[in-house]
């Protein structure tokens, strides 16, 4: 009976001083995490005082070439600015692109440099300008911070401006900067350079003439797109209003194989179908289209995300499937002269999801076009439910074509079914053997490249393959863009100017977080997920994410390799991208729809 | 380039708009009339487009996933240009059948392999493509090849010129 008390009370005792150990690691926990807390609050709003400092500085050079005062901008330096060995910059020899002339800023010699080498070789830099449009400097990476003192950071530096010969040009250069915290803060915020170092950065010169861009209506495209009226925010309760902004996509394909290529929009309330109508003998450089959404029988197509051409039925004309977000998809059979006819009821394709993007191809190789789906989520119920890596969309689809008018859905048995939040689908053999693998591109996630088996089923191999890719996501493309006959693959993806944001500390900030509000259990499997996917490399996530576009070579053995430096990334926010080869030299070139990056991957290689 | 619109820019689509062997531009913007890019670059290669037709068991318009490898000779040296058919790449987006090549300063094809899905690759020799330099070639049949009617824009029958010329 003693001994039964004495362990009641050694246990007692045990429980105690395990209260006590727990109790006072909660407090240090608690006050350690504080203390986390307020690191990360300063270093965010660091970053934010510094951009706004780089801000200013873009604008007081805009306004120091067109007044020739560079006063203001040698303001944006502390008067004891010392570079030793930093070099003269200036732009290298101009190397021939066709179209455009691309020179590399690079710096020469290793001369000391302090104000006064500065303002001259400001001056020399401004007078090769005849007019500057805009400067934008933005925080690349934050490399060292001590808050409210000192920083080390690399800048985005992009100006848009005209030379003497009249040619429109870019500057993209990438400088180090050392930074100080002002003492008297000036029209010029609350930085000051207090040394610099160039990176890299190189000169994009044309005279704009590559390309004709006609007003669309006098070509006979009086088209302007609209959104679906039921993603408006204002009169519809979105928990992911963002979703307004997805549609946009369009098609150039002969629908009526009359040689010439026609477009098709797909729109919120009226898609609309242009027929090409232009005369190859006649003189205009322009081609002339002509509204026939109506006589084809393709009027009343809304909530449209994507169309494509394919010829479903096999019998030798291009039929038309239509995506539509949370609307039924619809099918078209085109009879042969041009016209179609709605046959979406028991097609099994008039199936309702927050659906994207789409794809045909012939998965199971019995020469019928079969459907991929890429789902977004529902946004009227969801939002990404992790910034980064966000798994809660509606499954993808991928339906067998049965025989040429009906569809089955055989997601589950294929394997293909990701619940990312996707954005954009497509279809290589990227392996050689003969059975057309997936491509998917993720938003607040990664890229997933699913193997075609052969056999019905698909896996997902994009961790052995080496395309993970995470980032937002918006559009990925293949194509040999090195001659060995290989598909590469090229990935748009968000380059966000808040990348210097993703650092580890905002990513173990947003570990607390989750942490306390108890979301760390419910995301729990994701985590496990992410750190299987990444291993120790979650540490460099928020690189990663920011990171922008990304081109990776296909090695032949069923893995890719990013190709870095490629003069590919950073091309803005990406949403659309194609391969072309636009000026018939063989290789191809690279076109992101917020704007043309890079002519020849082959030079810049 | 010309070519640096600001709208909200979405799909690509990639197509010659106006036969002259040059690929345009199509660019959807989301609450706006799309950019439509009409390529007139003067210094161009050379070019070969390939139309490929049914010749899988089960027919249809478009060979999904045929591959078509052109061989010219550049310098003292062959390139081999591949291309896919596909259809649906990118953002929502779907760029025409046709099969373009750029030559660049070649003169002539060596050599033509389509592998259609599923079936053996074949072969076509320069002498069988070469007269479909700087036109649309069809493979349709995969019999004989034959030209497809798109002509040659006479105002730009100066066009393409080879590089350097």
């Amino acid at each position: 009976m003693k001994r039964w008390k004495t362990w009641i009370r050694g246990a007692a005792v045990v429980a105690l001083m395990l209260a006590v150990v727990a109790g006072i690691g909660t407090i240090y926990a608690g006050r350690f995490m504080r203390r986390l807390d307020t690191e990360h609050a300063r270093f965010l709003e660091c970053g934010q005082s510094i951009n706004l400092f780089l801000k200013h500085y873009g604008q007081e050079l805009v306004r120091a070439q067109q007044s020739g005062d560079l006063g203001p901008v040698l303001a944006a330096y502390v008067e004891d600015y010392r570079s030793p060995g930093r070099g003269h910059w200036k732009l290298g020899p101009e190397v021939d692109l066709g179209s455009a002339a691309l020179s590399r800023f690079e710096a020469n010699g290793r001369d000391d440099y302090r104000c006064a080498e500065l303002s001259v070789e400001f001056a020399e830099y401004l007078a090769g300008l005849s007019d500057v449009k805009s400067v934008k400097c933005k925080i690349n990476l934050i490399e060292d911070v001590v808050p409210d003192e000192s920083a080390v950071i690399t800048v985005k530096y992009i100006l848009d401006g005209r030379d003497h010969h009249g040619r429109l040009l870019e500057d993209r250069f990438f400088f180090r900067w050392r930074l100080r915290k002002a003492t008297l803060p000036s029209g010029l915020r609350d930085w000051r350079i207090v040394g610099d170092e160039l990176v890299g950065g190189e000169r994009v010169a044309g005279f704009a003439n590559g390309f004709l861009s006609p007003t669309p209506s006098t070509v006979g495209v009086d088209y302007v797109h609209r959104r679906d009226p039921k993603l408006d925010p204002s009169t519809h309760a979105l928990k992911f209003a963002v979703i307004q902004h997805s549609s946009g996509g369009i098609s150039a394909v002969d629908f009526d194989d009359d040689t010439l290529v026609d477009l098709f929009f797909s729109d919120g309330l009226q898609s609309r179908l242009y027929k090409n109508v232009t005369n190859l003998g006649a003189s205009s450089a322009l081609p002339a289209f002509r509204d026939v959404t109506t006589e084809a029988g393709l009027d009343g197509i809304d909530q449209a995300q994507c169309a494509l051409f394919v010829d479903i039925d096999n019998d030798g004309d291009r039929d038309l499937y239509v995506v539509r977000y949370l609307a039924p998809g619809r099918l078209f059979i085109n009879r042969g002269d041009g016209t179609f006819t709605d046959a979406s009821r028991g097609s099994g394709l008039d199936f309702v999801i927050p659906a994207t993007a789409a794809t045909f191809f012939d998965y199971d190789g019995d020469g019928r076009p079969d459907l991929y789906v890429g789902s977004n989520g529902n946004a009227f119920k969801a939002s990404p439910n992790i910034p980064f890596y966000a798994t809660n969309g509606e499954p993808n689809r991928l339906y067998r074509n049965v025989d040429g008018r009906r569809f089955e859905d055989v997601t589950a048995a294929s394997g293909t079914g990701d619940t990312g939040w996707t954005l954009a689908v497509t279809a290589s053999d990227f392996d050689g053997d003969g059975h057309v693998d997936l491509g998917v591109a993720n938003d607040f996630g990664r890229k997933i490249l699913y193997r075609n088996n052969g056999n019905g089923t698909f896996t997902d191999v994009t961790k052995a393959a080496g395309v993970l890719d995470f980032s937002g996501g918006m559009g990925l493309a293949f194509g040999d863009m090195n001659f060995d006959g290989r598909p590469d693959l090229y990935t748009s993806n968000i380059n966000s100017n808040q990348r210097w944001f993703g650092e580890e500390v905002t990513l173990w900030q947003y570990g607390r977080n989750l942490w306390r509000s108890g979301w760390l259990s419910h995301d729990f499997a994701e985590m496990r997920d992410l750190y299987n996917l990444l291993g120790d490399d979650w540490r460099k996530l928020g690189k990663m994410i920011g990171e922008g576009n990304s081109l990776f070579f296909n090695q032949g053995d069923g893995t890719f390799r990013e190709i870095q430096d490629s003069g590919t990334d950073r091309a803005g926010w990406s949403w659309g991208v194609a391969l072309l080869d636009m000026d018939n030299d063989t290789d191809l070139d690279i076109v992101v729809s917020n704007g043309w990056i890079s002519g020849k991957n082959q030079d810049d290689l | 380039m010309g070519c640096d619109a600001l709208k909200d820019g979405r799909g690509v689509a990639v197509a010659d708009l106006n036969g002259d062997g040059l690929l345009d531009l199509v660019i959807g913007n989301n609450n706006a009339s799309p950019t439509i890019y009409i390529n007139s670059q003067t210094e161009c290669g050379n070019w070969l487009d390939i139309d490929l037709g049914p010749a899988t068991p089960k027919g249809g318009r478009d060979p999904l996933g045929a591959r078509v490898d052109v061989v010219v000779r550049l310098g003292s040296g062959t390139r081999t240009v591949s291309r896919w058919v596909e259809a649906g790449a990118g953002y929502a987006s779907q760029s025409d059948y046709t099969l373009h090549f750029g030559l660049g300063e070649a003169r002539v094809v060596e050599s033509v392999r389509v592998t259609w899905p599923g079936l053996p690759t074949r072969t076509y020799s320069g002498v069988e493509i070469n007269p479909f330099f700087n036109k649309t070639v069809s493979l349709r049949g995969a019999s004989t090849p034959v030209s497809r009617r798109r002509p040659p824009v006479t105002a730009l029958s100066e066009r393409p010129k080879a590089r350097g010329q």
